[in-house]
């Protein structure tokens, strides 16, 4: 496929950072611990590596990507979308000495992938010319919020993630 | 220069059993077909 420079570089950039994100998440399916998480990460992974691939025939082409990726909607799992249910959250403290992640570390790393990444599609999307490859963004940030929205709730549920209390009227 | 960069890349075979078990096991929340946009 013939791509403008910045195309060129924006797909570099968006594959550089699927192969890590494949990779973090290959290495988070061998360790996670919690049956809940390990669920929620094989249930997106075929999909990014589906968005990796469609990434990859751009790049390499000429006709450019022929597999698709489906339309996500978010999928509402919390009952309160508006505080905590928990009395306290569990504490946290960055530590020095690593040998393998923990489960609050490995979704960490993960729901934060997926906000950066979800903001470079949608970044990249305004500044694509060829209009299949600006559609792609635009499914790609889609399926980023999806995504985001499922580690999330998880993180929320679990006590891993602060969002503010309803305010009292 | 897209065909150096694009060699870099391989192709992950998306047929390894692994992958259809997590397809079939876990389902993903679908408003529609992505082809659905720009028509």
């Amino acid at each position: 496929m013939k791509l403008a420079a910045h195309e060129l570089h924006d797909l570099n950039e968006l594959t550089m950072s699927c192969v890590n994100s494949i990779t973090n998440m290959a290495y988070m399916l061998q360790h996670v611990q919690d049956p809940e998480l390990k669920a929620i990460l094989e249930r997106h992974f075929p999909l990014h590596i589906r968005d990796y691939n469609m990434k990859v025939e751009f790049l390499n082409q000429a006709t450019g990507a022929h597999k698709e990726l489906p339309l996500l909607k978010e999928n509402t799992t919390l009952e309160d979308l508006t505080s905590s249910n928990l009395s306290m959250y569990p504490p946290v403290q960055p530590r020095t000495v690593v040998e393998n992640f923990n489960d609050r570390e490995m979704v960490t790393a993960y729901l934060l992938t997926l906000k950066r990444a979800g903001r470079e599609y949608a970044w990249s999307e305004m500044e694509m010319a060829n209009p299949e490859i600006r559609s792609f963004c635009q499914i790609a940030f889609m399926m980023s919020c999806s995504h985001a929205y499922d580690v999330w709730q998880y993180m929320a549920k679990k006590g891993y993630y602060h969002w503010s209390r309803q305010i009292q009227r | 220069m897209t065909l150096k960069i694009g060699a870099m890349y391989q192709v992950v075979p998306e047929d390894i059993p692994q992958f259809q078990q997590y397809m079939s096991q876990h389902e993903n929340p679908t408003a529609g077909e992505s082809d659905q946009l720009y028509q």
